[in-house]
């Protein structure tokens, strides 16, 4: 109770504060009133009355300055006044002022920065006014929902108030600059679903999903900006898409963002409406993504056990093709940050350490100026400061210090912002969402703040702990306090040393992780092979053999143009996953239950092997179109060939499909090397290659072998497309090695964000280490100069003083041990290929630290050597 | 007729204040009046000390404040004792009564 109300008295202080300095005037003004009366009473004139009652009363003044102390109402004018002693100390020595500033403003506005990525990136990954409530329906992890299961769930699920089917291709626009763009085939409720209302124009709706229907399309808002320059007559208007006419009837709004697994890195500019025919289907056929939102108050828990239910009678009627089909719901925003979350929340700790690094930076600096201000201090506390008055001098400090880090820090985070946003590979939107606002510098007022208070904080113990009587001898290097002094400045070295050492093996380790990425794909990084990107969409490329014979056509011709080695066109690039397939070898037989081996399948032409610089290691490639063409050739990669036939010659082994009737019946012609599905894949996939007219998408990728760097040859393949297809735009034309750099990009800035985040750091650290041994070396001039007057040669100084830093550095780095072993072993999913706990990185910390710290302690060492003994010993 | 300005010590002025108000609540001035009045004009309170003392007899919870009219018609900060303070008044007294009876006992020794 007591507490409550002196919480309550202190918060009316400070919030009514004129309040309370009027009532306690009101107050004292009634006794003087009453007193004067009293005298007037008694017979003295009203001015000799008022005279005397004043007399009576006392220093009215001092009373009244009393009473607002009591109450506290006067600590608003203490603060300013203490702050504004505080900036006119930090004025009179602006390259210490310099120095902790921007230390302060580095450390707050790395972390502003990383708090606007993780919002986001992580918090809220896209805008949509359901972004809580959109969900995906998967029939297993990362597996496509069949047609008939989709308008099975459609009708039996109760948890989704709109729930539609998509896939995602690529589209060709033509016009004067044809290209290529995302784009996805939808149903009505997958857009209802993101809730949002067209810019213009309508959605589209299920009259336009019927057979027979005009073809029709919503454009994004980037698009209709880029390509049609913004032009609100578009809508009604015909665009040629896949060399067709198709009518625009609706323009998304400019912050709709449409996320989905598997877009990366492309971006959705076109919807069309996806036509599902029910009849005529088997159970299994159709891979559509399912999107949809939850209804109100419906938990994604209960989805997902509606949806598994829903599944579980599937597989009960329909045991061959549902067997292994669990069904999962996941929500949208998991989806985009599952493989992100981690790393943003990892290089947001680590910008935090740096922080934390920068304060106790800070505040080892004040502590050790504060010797400085001892007798002032002294001097106050003598005349009455109580401790509260003293701690809030001593942290008015640190609060400045951090109130200019805080605008310095504001700058550094719009800079930081930038170059992120140019090194990472961000849409549009994110690139928008990534903009500091108000929520940003509320955070970063409130950690300025923090970190005030915290580099303030032992500045103000210190300066707590002088004794009034100690300060009076004329030996104030010996003077009390510095004993606290002496263990805060020892303690917040050795926590510096201990951050940086965990920051250091983190960067380390990300570092080597990187380099074994780069490794692992240097045979892909080759500025001799080119690939690009075809969309054979639209009517003339209707028929397979139509889109088989332009394919292998187009391969010749471009394998005989002069300074190509070979060409070849896939299905799937290196490095991109794609469609993969459940097969049959050996004796195995269809059994829905059963899981088999999982392979991933490429359709190409026989050039590709030669073109992408994928090796033969046994047996032939396939042969190109003509006499002896054996279309049930196929040819695997080591993979397949050691899980499958397991020592045995895999040559003239039949793969069948796992499924009840063998549609197709393979035979291995021959064994190529292994290719990785994704930069990060420690194990290559099973893979087959077989011939492209098995293709059943419309992309395809040209990749061209030559013997210039490959850059050249992009407008003579252009060239040659346009001689036998003029609408057909050549899209993504980049090298293998700009293909690796862009696949291994990710790992690439986390990289580097930790290294920059260990540099400043071990920076910080050095510069600490620099002040606190200066210092140090300070204390000590006259145990210095007595050693040498005994005898002591100045390489023994210069070993003192080393021994002294070393023996900090060490007791950090012991520290620092620990944490880095719990930390990294909590990294270990997010690293490739290299164990966090392994000897080497941590030995290439502790090598970092000990170098900076090397640097850091030769200075003072070689100040420590130069005193001069009488000197030391006269100027106490 | 002279008064003596008796030296109080702050917790003195604690214990009178306490005891003045246990009877009803008064305002500041009423309370220097009184303890003046009952004391037969040797204690004078320090007016400068009594304010601040009031206040912060308030901070610790012994003493409630409100405001009121005063007899003259004017509004004025009156004080009452809380139960706090009863106890605290309690207390107070037992310490001086022992205080006032040692003293006693070692002036009476010869």
């Amino acid at each position: 109770m007591k507490l409550m109300r002196t919480i309550w008295l202190r918060i009316r202080s400070l919030w009514q504060r004129r309040e309370v300095k009027q009532e306690i005037d009101e107050e004292l003004r009634f006794h003087l009133d009453q007193r004067t009366e009293e005298f007037i009473a008694a017979g003295m004139s009203p001015e000799d009355a008022a005279r005397e009652a004043r007399k009576r009363f006392g220093n009215w003044q001092s009373v009244r300055e009393e009473c607002r102390d009591v109450r506290g109402a006067s600590f608003g004018e203490g603060m300013l006044r203490d702050l504004r002693f505080s900036l006119r100390i930090l004025a009179k020595s602006p390259g210490f002022t310099t120095v902790a500033v921007l230390m302060l403003a580095i450390g707050i506005g790395s972390v502003t920065t990383m708090f606007g990525v993780v919002r986001a990136i992580v918090i809220n990954p896209f805008f949509s006014p359901n972004a809580d409530r959109l969900a995906l329906v998967w029939s297993k992890e990362g597996q496509t929902v069949s047609t008939l299961d989709y308008f099975d769930i459609r009708e039996q699920a109760t948890s989704f108030a709109e729930l539609g089917a998509y896939s995602l291709q690529r589209v060709n626009l033509g016009g004067d600059h044809p290209e290529s763009l995302g784009s996805a085939s939808c149903t009505p409720g997958v857009l209802r679903a993101f809730g949002v209302t067209p810019a213009l124009g309508r959605w589209l709706e299920p009259s336009d999903e019927q057979k027979g229907a005009p073809p029709v399309a919503v454009i994004s808002h980037r698009l209709w900006q880029q390509s049609f320059a913004g032009d609100p007559g578009l809508i009604g208007r015909p665009i040629r898409l896949n060399g067709a006419n198709v009518t625009v009837v609706g323009i998304m709004p400019a912050d709709f963002e449409f996320c989905s697994p598997w877009l990366y890195p492309y971006t959705c500019e076109i919807w069309r409406p996806l036509q599902l025919q029910r009849d005529q289907v088997g159970r299994d056929t159709g891979w559509w993504l399912v999107m949809g939102c939850l209804k109100e108050g419906v938990t994604l828990a209960a989805a997902d056990a509606e949806i598994k239910a829903i599944g579980a009678r599937f597989k009960a009627a329909h045991p061959n093709t549902n067997a292994r089909k669990p069904f999962l719901v996941s929500s949208l925003r998991f989806e985009m940050t599952r493989y992100s979350s981690s790393y943003v929340w990892m290089i947001f700790g680590a910008a935090a350490l740096v922080l934390l690094v920068a304060c106790a930076n800070v505040a080892s600096m004040l502590l050790a100026r504060s010797v400085r201000r001892h007798g002032e201090f002294g001097v106050r506390i003598a005349l009455g400061a109580t401790p509260g008055q003293i701690l809030r001098l001593a942290l008015s400090e640190g609060l400045l210090l951090s109130l200019a880090g805080m605008i310095a820090g504001a700058g550094v985070a719009v800079a930081d912002v930038r170059v992120l946003m140019f090194l990472a590979h961000v849409a549009d939107n994110r690139k928008a969402a990534l903009v500091l606002d108000g929520h940003a510098f509320a955070f970063a007022a409130g950690l300025s703040l923090l970190a005030g208070l915290l580099a303030g904080f032992p500045p103000a113990l210190a300066a707590l702990r002088i004794s009034v009587a100690d300060l009076l001898r004329t030996d104030s290097r010996g003077a009390a306090g510095s004993n606290t002094r002496h263990r805060l400045l020892r303690g917040l070295i050795v926590t510096q040393i201990a951050v940086a050492f965990i920051l250091a093996n983190v960067a380390v380790l990300f570092s080597a992780s990187y380099a074994k990425l780069i490794e692992a794909n240097a045979s892909l990084a080759t500025d001799y092979v080119l690939s690009a990107e075809l969309n054979l969409c639209g009517a003339r490329y209707e028929k397979n053999d139509v889109q088989t014979r332009f394919c292998e056509q187009l391969a010749e011709r471009v394998a005989a143009l002069p300074g190509v080695a070979a060409a070849g066109f896939t299905s799937q690039l290196p490095l991109r996953g794609g469609a993969s397939r459940d097969i049959l070898v050996n004796d195995e037989v269809f059994d829905p239950a059963a899981e088999r081996t999982v392979a991933e399948c490429s359709e190409v032409t026989p050039g590709y092997f030669a073109a992408a610089g994928i090796p033969l290691l046994q047996g032939r490639t396939l042969r190109a179109g003509g006499v002896g063409t054996n279309v049930n050739d196929v040819v695997v990669n080591r993979a397949l060939a050691e899980k499958c036939w397991p020592g045995k010659d895999p040559l003239g082994k039949i793969i069948r499909p796992n499924a009840a009737v063998a549609w197709f019946q393979v035979r291995v012609v021959g064994v190529v090397g292994n290719v990785c599905r994704s930069a990060g894949e420690p194990k290559p996939p099973p893979q087959m290659y077989w011939t492209i007219d098995r293709a059943w998408g419309k992309n395809t990728f040209l990749v061209v072998r030559s013997q210039r760097p490959g850059g050249t040859l992009a407008p003579v393949l252009q060239h040659s497309i346009a001689e036998l297809d003029p609408d057909l735009p050549l899209s993504r034309i980049r090298t293998f090695q700009t293909m690796v750099h862009e696949a291994t990009q990710d790992s690439r800035i986390v990289a580097w964000l930790t290294n920059y985040c260990m540099i400043v750091a071990i920076g910080l650290v050095a510069i600490g280490l620099y002040g606190t041994l200066s210092y140090h070396v300070l204390q000590r001039t006259r145990e210095i100069g007595v050693r040498m007057a005994l005898g002591a040669s100045r390489r023994d100084v210069v070993h003192l003083i080393f021994r002294q830093g070393f023996g900090w550095v060490l007791m950090g780095i012991t520290i620092g041990i620990g944490g880095a072993l719990a930390v990294t072993t909590t990294l270990r999913a997010m690293v490739y290929e290299v164990n966090p706990l392994n000897p080497l990185s941590l030995t290439a910390a502790t090598g970092a630290v000990a170098l900076a710290a090397a640097v850091a302690c030769w200075l003072p060492a070689r100040r420590a050597s130069r005193v001069d003994p009488m000197a030391a010993l006269r100027c106490e | 007729m002279p008064t003596t300005k008796a030296e109080l010590l702050q917790g003195t002025l604690d214990l009178l204040i306490l005891k003045t108000i246990s009877a009803a609540p008064m305002h500041g001035y009423a309370i220097a009046q009184r303890i003046q009045q009952r004391s037969d004009d040797v204690l004078v309170v320090e007016e400068g000390s009594l304010y601040p003392c009031l206040y912060r007899m308030e901070e610790k919870g012994w003493i409630a404040a409100e405001w009121g009219k005063s007899e003259n018609n004017r509004r004025a900060k009156y004080y009452s004792l809380t139960r706090a303070g009863r106890k605290q008044l309690e207390e107070e007294t037992a310490i001086w009564e022992r205080v006032h009876r040692a003293i006693t006992l070692v002036l009476q020794t010869a």
